[in-house]
């Protein structure tokens, strides 16, 4: 690669110019793209058919098999998960926001500051530090879960929000993945706001965030959808089902002796809406052809 | 100089309403974080790594509660307190809705009993129930009562984190009990359980498949087929083509394949309980006999291993078995699924040396610190008398678990005339049996039975070898955890 | 001037802004890490050396527990079937992600849709998951096996198969996991920029010479994500064992987390699952330390 191309923006798409991946593709190669795509849909989506299929099973055909569900399609399982007495979903489903917004704000703050700082800054113990930093990862959650539980306990943190967002607040999947990714952005950059004056976190918050589209939305979209379908730590955390989140609604639905199989499927099928939303919204910021204008000149 | 341009991603107003949204979620969180409802957490100063004394706790009741040791004048109801306390009773679901309803009935009716000293009953998935528990009891953080483990009660009693209830109840209050469920609720001669519901099997079968070849199920206990005999007539149901397979049987094979070993003669431990003593000809025989089950294709290889509810059931209600081998709890759900698409019945479980149902169930335990161990024991004596577990086991379809309600006629919400069938089968414990599941270690056991049992009829391991691995395997397991009472 | 200096009185050395700042970014993160992540796992490796049941006082045993790792049967399948685990399935995703990626990011019509597609997978719960694909594989008339039938094949067991179980696992993990590399990719390719495809094609390159001298390059940092995260997660897969197999038949689709819950919560060996955690962490470790030394070195743009 010629030398001059250390120059360009590395971070941003131009609006007008976007990557042509089509460029050059004759019309046959075009379809079977769009087939090989339709079928992959297709595989990724047969699953979701099969749990459609069991969250409109009827009352009293709970081990019929058919595709489509004898005799009748009974959209009413998704009320009877929702109103279940004694499961207060729209009880569930707040806690479940809560959680969820308060460590994604959390989460693409401390993680996007700390990744920034592991990407563009050289200081001693950088390294150690790191890989200590990613040591966090692994340790399988199922070993740890009593002392963590004891510490969250010790903080007075029980049966409270916070007792599950401050836990997995810190990420280092976070720290790795800004890093990552704001390692493109150009030393050259930094240094010339350094020289206007500029302090260490106006630098973040006005050249480096705003650079970072694409790894912050992927950040945010990822945390929202761990912590909303976090299960362990919010069931060990919570004592009171007011307190409880939404993936432990659903489990309740398996009982020790029978599994209410369709109310599992219905209230899974309407946990999966926000976080799809979600990803509607930010995916503008990870695809091309959306306007991030960069440096000029 | 650059000029950095304004980009349209991440604009400060995004940045602020992203901010926004997350700061109105932030207060949000603080003012709910705390509700009134969680009871003050408890400051512990034990480390995890030295958590609650090892002692059992025998001299607090004793202490606390001089009035209740007097024998014959035993009314704990006199020595409770009169303030505003709540019992917090962690559970768990286990049957259907008639027994949520139950729940909330007993519960109710205690309240009106005692308004100041109401019950709290929340329920948890089952499948981390206890480890959630243990997890809160390592952080003395436990609930004041929480439904336990049949084979989990001795070992948890021994480290000293369930209440002794010995001295709280009436004298003698556990020997009401079956004694195979006794057994598992005491350890060193003190009481930390109670039984409050247990598991019983049985043999469900359409009538239409065994009208098909011309069979009378037992109408008797003494009457009930010997295990030939029901391998006979599996192949009979098999010749008959009508379903494709003679019967189904519960999932978790690991845990009932025990019982089916006791009812043969042989033993999974030796009678002192030191080693095993699986590797016998009796329990080779026991489990060739099992292995047919694969190799004649009477049953369906996949329910071996599997744990998840509904799958073993599914099999009789799609008429993919004739047969099954299944629990007084599947009642229900049969009922609501099959309704009229065929009659099935019930009949006893086939015999080898001995009748043997399944042992399991699930009893009430206290915490050994809670603050309020008279009124749970208060509970309890409540819960499990022969009014409550009456009502609880008429409506939630369960057998009861006092003995001296061996005799009582009940009237089960749910095809009351195939409970009956049940009612019998539970007094077929042996002692051996229930003294084995009572053991701390069988709950390490239980996996390595499955484990080789499963590869046995999947695998193609022979009995002999899978005797021998279990004898093997159990053993080092029995070495490096040993029973809390030979410690 | 807003350049800070911190003088310090001894010595006359002006100390920047610039030097103290990382430490300040990464001081939050670090002090949660060290109260609920950093603390417990030094606690959980403490374990290890004795024989805690997880209830009452751990007794000090050593390496006892090292020891009795070494001849046991079931773990060592364990550790066999997750490396066959992680290789079988990360390195297939990542590069069907890479490809859906390209494409995706293409201005093929319809991409939105697709994109939708392949990432609703991720967004469903993991237990969610694992349950469906346990019903879809049931024995004998679930509908993967109803399919095979109408083509005249044989019903398999699937999860009850001592062949067959870790594949179906496997199958499940790459349903799953596909749109989420997929999505990384899709972030990754933003930081390239057009100008120089651009300068790329003036130079005379085919589409195949753009891929593999300027995609794949200034992916590296991408992919050494994917590839560290990939590994880590699939070295730490639970859920579908747990649902889908229980790690049998027998054990033969156990895996390493697998098996310290089967030591730690069904059988109250808690020191002894912590003796399999610091194995399994030792394993993570090196393998993530090697990926770093042979991928790491910074792209230079």
């Amino acid at each position: 690669m010629a030398a001059h191309e250390s120059t360009a923006l590395p971070v941003a798409q131009d609006a007008a110019r976007s990557v042509d991946r089509l460029r050059g593709l004759s019309t046959l190669q075009q379809s079977v793209l769009h087939v090989v795509l339709i079928v992959v849909a297709l595989l990724m989506f047969f699953p979701f058919f099969w749990m459609i299929a069991t969250a409109l099973r009827p009352p009293g055909q709970e081990a019929d098999l058919s595709l489509i569900p004898r005799p009748y399609l009974a959209f009413e399982n998704f009320s009877r998960a929702w109103n279940y007495p004694r499961a207060p979903f729209p009880q569930y489903t707040i806690n479940s926001f809560v959680i969820a917004i308060v460590s994604t704000v959390l989460g693409v703050a401390l993680n996007g500051l700390a990744g920034f700082a592991f990407a563009k800054y050289r200081f001693p113990g950088r390294e150690v530090l790191f890989y200590i930093v990613l040591a966090t990862l692994m340790v399988p959650f199922q070993i740890t879960m009593i002392p963590i539980y004891v510490t969250i306990a010790k903080l007075g943190l029980i049966n409270n929000y916070w007792g599950v967002i401050l836990p997995g607040a810190a990420s280092a999947f976070g720290i790795f993945l800004i890093r990552q990714f704001m390692q493109s952005i150009p030393d050259e950059l930094l240094d010339a706001a350094r020289i206007d004056g500029s302090s260490e976190l106006g630098i973040f918050v006005r050249i480096v965030v705003p650079l970072s589209g694409p790894a912050l939305a992927v950040l945010a979209i990822f945390t929202f959808l761990a912590r909303w379908n976090d299960y362990l730590l919010p069931l060990l955390v919570m004592n009171r089902q007011a307190m409880f989140t939404l993936p432990i609604g659903i489990t309740n639905f398996i009982g020790e002796y029978r599994a209410e199989w369709s109310l599992v499927m219905a209230a899974a099928l309407i946990s999966i809406v926000p976080p799809v939303l979600l990803f509607l919204f930010f995916q503008r910021y990870f695809v091309s052809g959306i306007a991030m204008t960069g440096m000029k000149g | 100089m650059v000029q950095i341009e304004r980009p349209r991603a991440w604009s400060r107003r995004a940045l602020l309403q992203f901010g926004a949204g997350g700061l109105g979620a932030l207060l949000v969180a603080a003012c709910g974080g705390s509700p009134a409802a969680s009871p003050a957490p408890a400051k512990p100063a034990t480390e995890p790594s030295k958590p609650a004394d090892a002692k059992p706790a025998e001299s607090k009741p004793a202490a606390a509660a001089p009035a209740a040791s007097t024998p014959g004048a035993a009314q704990p109801a006199a020595g409770l307190t009169t303030a505003n306390i709540s019992l917090f009773f962690m559970g768990h679901v286990a049957g259907g809705m008639n027994e949520q309803k139950a729940y909330d009935d007993i519960l109710a009716e205690w309240k009106q009993k005692h308004p100041n000293i109401p019950v709290e009953y929340q329920v948890v998935p089952d499948a981390e129930r206890l480890p959630k528990a243990q997890a809160m009891v390592a952080a003395d953080q436990a609930p004041d009562m929480w439904r336990h483990g049949s084979n989990a009660i001795r070992l948890w009693g021994a480290q000293g984190h369930l209440l002794d209830l010995t001295d709280l109840l009436p004298a003698n209050y556990a020997d009401k009990f079956l004694p195979g469920l006794r057994a598992y609720c005491i350890y060193k001669g003190r009481v930390f359980g109670l039984p409050h519901t247990t598991d019983t099997s049985a043999l469900f079968y359409r009538e239409d498949a065994l009208e098909a070849i011309g069979v009378k199920p037992p109408t008797e206990l003494k009457d009930s087929w010997t295990w030939q005999q029901f391998g006979e007539i599996n192949d009979k149901l098999l010749a008959v083509k009508k379903q494709q397979y003679a019967f189904t049987h519960n999932q978790g094979a690991g845990r009932w394949v025990p019982s089916f070993l006791y009812s043969t003669g042989a033993k999974v431990v030796n009678d002192d309980f030191t080693k095993m003593a699986f590797n016998t000809l009796e329990a080779i025989e026991a489990l060739a006999f099992l292995k047919s089950w694969s190799d004649k294709k009477w049953a369906p290889p996949a329910i071996w291993t599997t744990r998840v509810p509904n799958e073993d059931t599914d099999q009789f209600i799609r008429g993919t078995a004739s047969m099954a081998i299944l629990g007084q709890w599947n009642i229900t759900y049969l009922d609501e699924n099959i309704k009229d698409t065929f009659k099935w019945n019930v009949t006893y479980l086939p015999k080898a040396k001995m009748q043997t149902t399944s042992l399991g169930g699930t009893p009430v335990v206290g915490w050994a610190k809670t603050k309020h161990p008279k009124e749970v024991a208060a509970f309890f004596e409540y819960f499990t008398s022969i009014d409550k577990i009456k009502q609880f086991d008429e409506m939630a379809n369960y057998v009861p678990v006092r003995a001296d309600m061996a005799d009582m006629a009940l009237k089960f919400q749910v095809r009351d005339d195939l409970m009956q069938t049940f009612k019998q089968q539970i007094t077929t414990l042996p002692a051996a049996f229930t003294a084995y599941v009572a053991r701390s270690y069988s709950p390490g056991i239980t996996p390595i039975i499955t484990e080789e049992t499963s590869k046995m009829m999947l695998e193609g391991q022979s009995p002999e070898q899978t005797a021998k691995n279990i004898d093997d395997r159990g053993n080092k397991f029995i070495q490096e955890n040993p029973d809390v009472e030979a410690r | 001037m807003a350049t800070q200096t911190l003088a310090l009185p001894a010595r006359r050395r002006r100390w920047r802004q610039r030097d103290v700042i990382p430490y300040l970014f990464v001081l939050p993160n670090l002090v949660l890490f060290a109260v609920f992540v950093l603390g417990p796992v030094i606690f959980s490796f403490g374990m290890s050396f004795t024989n805690w049941d997880g209830l009452g006082r751990p007794t000090f045993t050593g390496l006892r527990n090292y020891a009795r790792l070494l001849e046991d049967d079931l773990f060592r399948t364990a550790v066999r079937n997750t490396f066959l685990y992680s290789i079988g399935t990360v390195l297939p995703m990542l590069a069907i992600s890479l490809g859906l990626a390209l494409m995706l990011d293409s201005r093929l019509r319809g991409r939105a849709f697709y994109r939708v597609m392949v990432y609703l997978p991720v967004v469903i719960s993991w237990v969610a998951g694992a349950l469906i694909w346990r019903l879809m594989f049931l024995h004998p008339d679930g509908i993967i096996n109803s399919a095979l039938q109408s083509f005249g094949l044989e019903p398999q067991l699937w999860t009850s198969d001592p062949i067959l179980a870790m594949p179906a696992i496997m199958w499940m993990s790459l349903w799953k996991g596909l749109g989420f590399y997929t999505v990384i990719y899709l972030a990754g390719l933003q930081t390239i920029p057009s100008t120089i495809y651009e300068a790329g094609m003036i130079d005379g390159a085919d589409r195949k010479q753009l891929f593999w001298s300027i995609t794949l390059p200034l992916l590296r940092p991408t992919t050494l994500f994917a590839l560290v995260i990939g590994i880590i997660a699939s070295f730490e897969v639970f859920i579908p064992v747990y649902l889908m197999t229980n790690g049998g038949p027998g054990y033969s689709s156990m895996v390493m987390v697998m098996a310290i819950y089967r030591a730690a919560f069904q059988q109250y060996q808690m020191g002894y699952a912590s003796a399999m955690a610091v194995i399994l962490f030792l394993v993570i470790f090196v393998i993530s330390v090697l990926q770093f030394k042979f991928f790491g070195r910074e792209v230079e743009y």
